[in-house]
């Protein structure tokens, strides 16, 4: 144990020592500095392990200047005091390292002297344990605070500076006046003393009223909306590095006296108090950073949200009507929200200070050309957004699952903000990585510890986690998640990456072989293995231009998916999900131009998930069973979160980008398996939810509708698409929509058909996928109209193709057709008239796109430019090859398929009996008819080789046309044209149904971004920059909070 | 009483300035008004008609002194809180310096490049 006046006392004195001693050496003057910082920081964290260690039990309590408290004033240091001290120095330290290395700015020294006082003053706030040491404490902190905002001596630091004086001034004037009428009232300054004093201590208006003079201050001081302005202000305006420390130090400071005070004063409106400045500050501020340039006052709008959070928490921290296990998980909650912000914030400052350029457009690009500035600054964003595995992660969760359900909307308001967050900080993100920026000043190393500890900092809270709310993640998984991520090592030899990953999938298939039971969880689990499988032995041709992080996000997104199938609790599926959305976000934005359509991605998927979250929130129970809920709502958010990731209309506007423009290497995985995942999400929502509510049938039936018109709407945009990605996303979406549809049938024979299309739906969409990786890969280009003609280059992927694509029309014989089979049976059987109709119509629909895929690609005449294609590559042309024959086996023989999935249906109640048998000669039986696969398939490739001899042996009359070798109407074709029709291949049918294709849907979400920007960039021209008003608020806002917040029992 | 009603009509001074004066230096000396009515304001909640000074030695303590003087907390508390005035008045002072060295003017309107 170190004594913590000690900390104090040598700070305070070298601060000044330093002030002489730079006057004769400088370097002695950053040598001095330097060791002072380093024996707080280490005082500092001895006293912190001392409590973590157990070795210190009690609160270590100071007594200064020979009088023993109350009279005296003291020093109180206990768990929470000392880890605040340790972040204060840790964050000092990390930034006086950064302001060394930048060169600190002439005239040298001065900005040493104050970082000491800065610190100490945070330090001194912290440990003391009297209100009127604590008021000088303030005042230190400040007075320091101000001269590091003007040190950097431009017109906007001076103008920040001056406004944070004005304002800082107002402040400490109702923290003093607050101070000494607590005195007056308690006859004490002691915290502790006037604690005991308060609670025998008649609770007065008049007490309250004190109390709050001493409030108001403090919450000027935590920048609570609206009279924040000026830490707007300075955080755009002072040197970043200053505010690094500022915003991770000393408003950590403050924040923990307002919950000491609160706790200490039992202010009964506290809580009030905190809910409506926390709440609103953080709500709104996330709102108004949308429309902001400038990366630091954004950044502003971040923290001054991040800290409104903080007082909301504290507020829940000290509301004592909450059980206590509750108030527990809320102060671990606050641990980690300030261990997070604090870190990441300063991060990002820091990173600030590497960059010129204040515009948000100056950061266009600057992530491709300095990948250490990438790695910190997508920890930063990632930590602050509260991405798993990242603390800020746990932080939320925590803080969700600990408030009571009758403060449900403030979960709302609080996920709500965040996806708000996410839209501004993913637009920042995006900005930043899209093109080849300029490469940046190299001071990274305080950043960069920075986000390692935060690495580390969310690994511990992983691991605490599942103690704290009682659920088991599955520690192979776990391990497995490590070792992907571990991948990341071998990134200097893809091929190496791409062996190391196929080994671990392997060994993960070994080693979950027993967990592919006939379930739910079995089923999907097996999917995902070998699905996944297929898909990454396809990836090799192409990974020598991958990222070094392809292969590692690649892996997380399949364990995650593992994780999620074989979940028991939906916070579990939760987590997972998360992990595997916001992986899968990076996969996406590694494409060349999918920044926006990963920027989008990120906002639905995070949208979808927090809505998910919020349905997970209010279930009575977290296990996955059967679940008695009553009303659509829990349904209702639960499923959302599913139906963004299966692109569900009208969720799917991230969909066509996201998929079109991903890495041809990751859009098999996105489209084959990972919108399969929503399905057995969405499977288990209809399972254990929606099956016990009253409401439920008509739940079911909107969801049918749903599903019906994604089909029948994306089949339609897909038959005018003229990207060969583009239209697969839409046709998956669509072939998705179908299984929503099936699903929503609920009857026995809708899940055999919607499991059924969702094993057929990969082996189809994976495979065209897989081919269109491969023929993109060969032509260079997935524009529809540039390719043509290639049925000469590429036969095998032209069969596989042609398979796939007869397959995915639902002709017979090959497995699609019992998918469509089965799912208009289950329609006709559930007689759903008007679904059924549309169902027909879109999948009339889609022969369209079908032949347009086959007609543009492989048909008609080869492009100059495509001479030289070759076939695809030989692990692509396998994976087409397995494919392919599994298209064809489960057509011959649908009960491969079938079998399995009546064994798992057999499990669910109410699934058993589908009224599908199998005969002999019939072959599948169901109510309304019946087909023989094997049959079909025979005398199908029968007649098509009975075709074929026939044409061998007349074939002597057949004569090879060369492209000039044309009578047109009597006229010869002079010179090579392009005689190859490709383009707008359906022009007479879009004219047609014109009205019909219109963007309704993504005009909709792009008014609600436009409006709600527009709404706040009018909103923020309240904080007009002009000191009278700002100073003015603050003095309304007070009166207002005297007025309204006194109020005694 | 007239101690607090000075001490409030000077708090008020103080914040008018702020409010409404456009020169950064007359928001300074309002802060410091404002100050200086904060720091008579704790004054006079300790101030007791009629009582002297809190200054006791050996001798006083025989007879009951606590009868006799003032609370002598806020004056301690004060001298406190003057010091910082002046410290928060000199760091004021020191800035509004460099603002009208850069831009030669002390018109509040001139400083509003931080908005929004």
């Amino acid at each position: 144990m170190v004594n913590p006046i000690l900390i104090i006392a040598i700070t305070l004195a070298s601060a000044f020592f330093i002030g002489i001693l730079q006057v004769y050496s400088k370097l002695w003057a950053k040598v001095f500095f330097f060791l002072v910082l380093i024996f707080d920081f280490v005082a500092a964290g001895a006293n912190f392990y001392g409590f973590l260690s157990g070795k210190i039990t009690s609160p270590i309590l100071v007594k200064i200047g020979g009088f023993p408290p109350p009279i005296g004033i003291n020093l109180f240091v206990g768990k929470a005091e000392a880890a605040m001290g340790f972040l204060i120095f840790t964050i000092t330290l990390l930034g006086a390292y950064h302001l060394a290395r930048r060169g600190i700015p002439e005239p040298q020294g001065k900005a040493m002297v104050l970082f000491l006082l800065l610190s100490l003053g945070a330090a001194g706030i912290t440990f003391t344990g009297d209100f009127f040491n604590l008021f000088v404490f303030i005042e230190i902190t400040s007075i320091a605070a101000y001269g590091l905002v003007a040190s950097a001596k431009t017109e906007k630091s001076l103008e920040a500076a001056f406004k944070y004086m004005v304002i800082g001034s107002i402040s400490s004037t109702f923290i003093l006046l607050g101070v000494v009428f607590l005195y007056k009232a308690t006859g004490s300054l002691n915290m502790l003393d006037i604690a005991k004093k308060v609670k025998t201590f008649p609770l007065t208006p008049v007490f309250s009223l004190i109390s709050l003079v001493f409030f108001a201050g403090l919450l000027i001081e935590l920048e609570v909306f609206p009279i924040n302005g000026w830490a707007l202000d300075v955080y755009q305006g002072a040197d970043p590095v200053v505010v690094a420390v500022l915003t991770g130090a000393a408003v950590k400071a403050f924040y923990l006296i307002f919950i000491k005070a609160g706790g200490y004063l039992a202010l009964p409106s506290f809580f009030q108090l905190s809910l409506i400045f926390g709440g609103g500050t953080y709500l709104v501020s996330q709102f108004l950073a949308w429309r902001q340039r400038d990366v630091r006052r954004l950044l502003g709008y971040s923290s001054v949200a991040q800290l409104g959070l903080l007082i909301l928490s504290a507020g829940f921290f000290l509301n004592n009507s909450l059980p206590s296990s509750s108030r527990h998980f809320i102060a671990l909650a606050i641990v980690l929200f300030v261990f997070n912000h604090s870190f990441a914030k300063s991060s990002l400052f820091l990173l600030v200070d590497n960059v010129e350029t204040r515009e948000m457009e100056g950061w266009k690009g600057i992530l491709k050309r300095n990948p250490l500035f990438k790695f910190i600054f997508s920890t930063s964003v990632f930590s602050i957004t509260g991405v798993p595995p990242f603390p800020g992660f746990w932080a939320k969760l925590l803080l969700i699952f600990a408030i009571p359900k009758e403060y449900a909307w403030v979960v709302g308001l609080i996920l709500l903000g965040a996806v708000a967050e996410i839209v501004y900080y993913f637009r920042f993100y995006r900005i930043a990585s899209d093109g080849e920026g300029e490469k940046v000043k190299k001071n990274l190393a305080s950043p960069l510890a920075a986000s390692l500890i935060l690495i580390t900092g969310g690994g511990v809270a992983w691991s605490m986690f599942s103690g704290y709310m009682g659920i088991m993640f599955n520690s192979l998984i776990i391990v497995f998640l490590m070792v992907a991520a571990a991948i990341y090592i071998f990134g200097f030899s893809k091929p190496l990456q791409w062996t190391a990953s196929l080994v671990l999938l392997g060994y993960g298939i070994y080693r979950f072989l027993p967990s592919m039971k006939a379930n739910l969880h079995g089923f999907f689990l097996a999917l995902v293995f070998f699905g996944g499988a297929i898909l990454l032995f396809a990836t090799y041709p192409t990974s020598k231009r991958l990222s070094w992080s392809f292969y590692p996000a690649y892996l997380v997104v399949i364990f995650s998916l593992v994780g999620i199938a074989l979940s028991t609790s939906w916070l579990n599926l939760f987590v997972y999900w998360e992990l595997m959305s916001w992986s899968s976000f990076l996969l996406v934005n590694m494409g060349k131009k999918a920044k926006r359509a990963a920027w989008i991605y990120a906002i639905f998927s995070s949208a979808g998930a927090y809505s998910m979250l919020a349905g997970i929130y209010l279930l009575p129970k977290l296990s996955i069973s059967k679940i008695g809920v009553t009303g659509v709502l829990i349904p209702v958010l639960l499923i959302t979160g599913f139906l963004v990731k299966m692109a569900t209309s009208p969720l799917h506007i991230w969909a066509r980008d996201a998929y079109g423009e991903s890495p041809d290497e990751f859009t098999p995985l996105l489209s084959g398996i990972m919108s399969k995942i929503g399905v057995f999400g969405s499977a288990l929502v209809f399972l254990y939810v929606i099956a016990n509510i009253s409401s439920g049938p008509a739940l079911r039936y909107g969801l049918a509708w749903l599903g019906v018109l994604t089909a029948f709407f994306m089949t339609l945009l897909a038959v005018f698409q003229e990207d060969l990605k583009k239209l697969l996303a839409y046709s998956s979406v669509g072939q998705v929509g179908y299984i929503l549809l099936g699903l929503a049938i609920a009857t026995p024979l809708g899940w055999n058909a919607a499991l059924y299309h969702t094993v057929d739906h990969f082996i189809f969409k994976g495979l065209l996928f897989v081919a269109a990786a491969g023929i993109i890969y060969r032509v260079g280009t997935s524009y529809l109209p540039h390719m043509g003609g290639l049925i000469r280059r590429m036969p095998l992927t032209f069969l596989a193709v042609l398979i796939a694509i007869i397959s995915l029309a639902g002709i017979p014989p090959m497995a699609g057709f019992a998918g469509k089979w089965l799912l208009y049976s289950a329609l006709i059987e559930k007689q759903w008239v008007f679904i059924t109709v549309v169902a027909f119509l879109a999948s009339t629909l889609a022969f369209l796109y079908c032949f347009k895929i086959l007609h543009t690609v492989f048909l008609g005449q080869l492009q100059d430019e495509n001479k030289n294609a070759r076939e695809v590559p030989f692990p692509i042309a396998a994976a087409e090859t397995i494919l392919l024959v599994a298209t064809v086996a489960i057509g011959a023989f649908p009960r491969l398929l079938l079998d399995p999935i009546n064994k798992v249906l057999n499990k669910i109640p109410g699934m058993k009996n589908s009224g599908l048998f199998y005969e002999k000669t019939l072959g599948a039986v169901s109510k309304l008819g019946h087909w023989n696969a094997l049959f079909l398939m025979v005398f199908t490739v029968g007649s098509f080789i009975f075709a074929l001899i026939f044409f061998a042996l007349t074939s002597a009359r057949v004569r090879e046309v060369k492209q000039l070798d044309v009578g047109y109407a009597g006229e010869v074709p002079r010179q090579v044209e392009d005689l190859h029709f490709g383009y707008d291949l359906y022009a007479h049918f879009r004219r047609t149904v014109k009205w019909l294709i219109y963007p309704l849907v993504s005009k909709i979400w792009k008014g609600i971004y436009e409006w709600t920007g527009t709404f706040a960039e009018v909103l923020r021209r309240f904080y007009t920059g002009n000191i009278n008003t700002y100073a003015a608020y603050v003095i309304l806002i007070s009166i207002l909070i005297l007025h309204f917040f006194a109020g005694g029992k | 009483m007239f101690f607090f009603a000075s001490s409030i009509a000077l708090i008020l001074i103080g914040l008018y300035a702020v409010l409404v004066k456009r020169n950064i230096m007359k928001m300074v000396i309002g802060l410091s008004i404002m100050d200086t009515g904060v720091n008579i304001l704790i004054i006079s909640l300790g101030f007791i008609r009629g009582k002297t000074a809190p200054i006791i030695n050996a001798k006083d303590l025989l007879v009951r002194t606590s009868s006799k003087v003032v609370d002598p907390v806020p004056q301690a508390l004060v001298l406190t809180a003057i010091v910082i005035g002046v410290a928060v008045t000199a760091a004021a002072l020191s800035i509004v310096m460099l603002m009208y060295s850069k831009k030669k003017s002390l018109e509040i309107e001139e400083y509003k490049e931080l908005k929004w």
